[in-house]
């Protein structure tokens, strides 16, 4: 699917011409605004939750308590019984005239996590994240710097064809799945942590 | 109501997880 993520800047472009900026700064701004509707919807969903009398110690040990199972599910690099939209962009978008509203559109969708696939568990720790800080800020914030973070691999794609010539290895390849799911599962134990020590 | 501080920090403890779930997520579906 990298063909696609990367299609407005990538190889389908003629060899002579530099790659546009305007579909990749779509696609971040719409990774961004996405995983900001997202975050903020969660951080109101909670902070209506917590004003429920009693409610927040509970719902704090709950999402601590299923943060730290989804962690143990990284590590194993299985999904198990967590939800996911097995979906990718439409293909058919990238028929629009306008690429950067095709950009924009995947972005948003892509920047919202829960529209296409969720590869990897500790996806659901951050959406717990915001569930224990819980105010719509703190959701939109960390919402807005997942999709950011999503949309930032396109923007290195860019830089990188557009300056360096040739692709950062791992953007291409990838990296060795039982490192990265023992990496994803300490960030995420350590990111409840320190969500944790702001409650 | 949560401050920019907190907010900052909410977003520094969650930053190694979102750096590392926006490269996984990119090449795990390239």
């Amino acid at each position: 699917m990298a063909a696609v993520l990367t299609w407005p800047v990538g190889r389908a472009a003629p060899a002579h011409s530099k790659p546009p900026f305007a579909p990749v700064a779509a696609y971040v701004g719409g990774c961004a605004a996405g995983g900001m509707a997202v975050g903020t919807a969660l951080g109101l969903a909670a902070a209506g939750a917590s004003t429920v009398p009693g409610a927040d110690v509970v719902l704090t040990a709950v999402i601590v308590a299923g943060a730290l199972v989804t962690a143990a599910l990284q590590w194993t690099g299985r999904m198990g019984p967590l939800p996911e939209r097995r979906a990718q962009v439409p293909r058919h978008w990238l028929l629009w005239r306008r690429r950067s509203l095709t950009a924009a559109c995947f972005g948003l969708m892509i920047g919202c996590g829960v529209l296409t696939h969720v590869k990897h568990p500790s996806a659901y720790v951050l959406a717990a994240l915001i569930l224990l800080v819980p105010t719509p800020l703190a959701g939109a914030v960390v919402g807005a710097a997942y999709g950011l973070g999503r949309g930032s691999t396109l923007g290195l794609t860019w830089l990188a064809d557009r300056y360096v010539g040739r692709r950062p290895r791992w953007l291409e390849r990838g990296f060795d799945p039982r490192i990265l799911n023992r990496f994803l599962a300490a960030a995420a134990v350590l990111s409840v942590a320190g969500a944790l020590s702001l409650v | 109501m949560l401050t920019g501080v907190e907010a900052a920090a909410i977003v520094l403890a969650a930053a190694p997880l979102i750096a590392l779930l926006a490269a996984a997520q990119h090449t795990s579906t390239g």
